[in-house]
């Protein structure tokens, strides 16, 4: 077995045994063995992170409705899944795609779900911060990544498309710095609708770009 | 004597040369059997997709690739035909590129994405997505139609589309919009410029939203709008003389944001921008 060979089974190894031929091969290759143990610590994170702790159905329920009612989120328009397509298996990472979901859906929840017209702010008797410290707390446990996370889409772009990984690092890069400000702005100007819809923007933004990272397509 | 054998052996390298080029570029053109409203779909990884009107119920694709390391899958399911690069082991941005060009019927929806290159379409009127890392993007004449481009630092441009439900986002890649119009324009970015020159159709959203890129929107006196630009950082200038409105959103700040409206303010426009500049100016 060679390299290319190694590369071509790949995806199914993560998922089942390893046959002898690999495991000769992988003893023999640095290359391929520092490859594969990398491919070893992603999957173990996704497994710890598929472990944390998630707010129950009916919560992911309410976000959506009240989303929904406020015509901020539409159903789905059907939208082909690029990772079905021949070449590449992608299962190792798929993992990370609920996470740019996660990205918008979180970002949402921060940016308190009632929208407000200037009417409303009239009429509504507001009893608490539309941004309170709980959600905060929610949210950078939710959304405010480590860079951890950034690193493991770097990973990912880097096994499959390692010349784009640059021009990944460096997006992401400006992205955190669109999320930070906005979020800021949030945090002081918490009845400002304006900075909460930028806020959103700023996560489509990185949602976008993870989405992106894992498609294969855009390899 | 010497001279006459190196420029036979200089001329035996060149065909010898050629003759390899030409084995490892290859032209391959696919035709397809198209209902109404055909869905296509071309996944390219690295080269150019140009995407044309043609007949009402035929699909021509015509793939040209530069080496033997990438081949051309195609599949057709009724009237939606999937075309993709299919990456060989060795593949590279240099030897996997293949260019593409489409002709669809002008109703079609047609799905382009490539990781680089030029994805070009004009004269159509379906709706269009149009996505890559790297692409530079170029939509123009396109009528009534959904164009929904994402690019992570690809420049886009977008000229003559007409009732449109435009969709634009781009992470760090320049926007140019010449007379776009329609019921609802986004257009997002983190790190890019905005430029838009038109004058905001009538009773359309329009939305232009950056981080740190400028934004600057050319329009004519006689436009019919109800702006309401806002920068926090950045300087925010207004070559127009409009009607005040007695509610804002924000708190106006001086040379910082504006509200107001021309002629009967028939499209809302929103720019915004963190700490990029925003300039109304007039056309």
């Amino acid at each position: 077995m060679n390299c290319m060979d190694c590369h071509r089974v790949l995806p199914e190894m993560m998922e089942g045994p390893r046959s002898a031929e690999l495991s000769t091969h992988l003893k023999s290759c640095p290359q391929c063995s520092a490859l594969v143990a990398d491919l070893d610590a992603i999957a173990r994170e996704a497994k710890q992170l598929q472990a944390i702790a998630e707010p129950s159905p009916r919560v992911w329920n309410m976000i959506e409705a009240q989303l929904r009612s406020e015509g901020l989120i539409h159903a789905p328009r059907p939208r082909r899944s690029w990772s079905a397509g021949p070449g590449m298996n992608w299962r190792p990472f798929a993992w990370l795609a609920p996470v740019a979901a996660a990205l918008v859906a979180g970002a949402l929840f921060l940016m308190n779900p009632r929208s407000t017209t200037n009417s409303d702010q009239a009429n509504v008797k507001v009893t608490a911060p539309p941004v309170t410290t709980g959600k905060n707390e929610v949210a950078k446990s939710l959304l405010g990544r480590p860079p951890v996370e950034d690193q493991q889409i770097l990973d990912a772009v880097a096994v499959q498309a390692p010349m784009m990984k640059a021009s990944y690092e460096d997006n992401l890069r400006s992205v955190n710095a669109y999320i930070r400000d906005a979020e800021q702005s949030v945090e002081q100007n918490p009845y400002d609708e304006e900075a909460r819809q930028y806020l959103m923007e700023a996560y489509e933004q990185k949602a976008m770009l993870y989405d992106m990272a894992l498609s294969r397509s855009l390899r | 004597m010497e001279m006459s054998q190196r420029a036979a052996t200089l001329a035996v390298a060149v065909v010898v040369s050629v003759a390899s080029l030409s084995v490892a570029q290859g032209k391959k053109e696919m035709r397809f059997n198209v209902g109404p409203r055909a869905n296509v779909t071309v996944m390219n990884q690295f080269g150019s997709i140009s995407l044309k009107p043609g007949s009402a119920n035929l699909v021509i694709v015509t793939a040209t690739t530069n080496s033997s390391n990438v081949e051309v899958d195609q599949s057709q399911t009724g009237s939606r035909i999937d075309i993709h690069s299919h990456l060989l082991g060795g593949a590279n941005e240099l030897n996997g590129n293949v260019d593409y060009e489409v002709i669809a019927p002008p109703d079609a929806s047609v799905n382009l994405h490539s990781g680089s290159g030029l994805l070009h379409v004009e004269r159509m009127k379906g709706d269009l997505t149009i996505e890559g890392a790297n692409p530079t993007v170029d939509v123009r004449e396109v009528t009534s139609a959904h164009v929904h481009v994402r690019t992570l630092k690809g420049p886009v441009t977008l000229t003559n589309i007409r009732n449109g439900h435009v969709e634009i986002t781009s992470v760090s890649g320049d926007i140019q919009l010449n007379s776009v119009s329609g019921p609802l324009v986004q257009v997002s970015s983190t790190g890019g410029k905005i430029a838009y020159s038109g004058d905001f159709g009538a009773g359309g959203d329009y939305s232009l939203i950056s981080h740190t890129g400028d934004i600057e929107a050319s329009i004519p006196a006689d436009a019919s709008v109800d702006v309401s630009a806002r920068s926090v950082k950045g300087a925010v200038e207004n070559d127009f003389a409009m009607q005040p409105k007695a509610h804002s959103m924000f708190p106006i700040v001086q040379g910082r944001s504006f509200v107001g409206t021309m002629g009967k303010a028939a499209s809302s426009v929103v720019l915004r921008t963190f700490s990029g500049k925003i300039r109304l100016k007039q056309r």
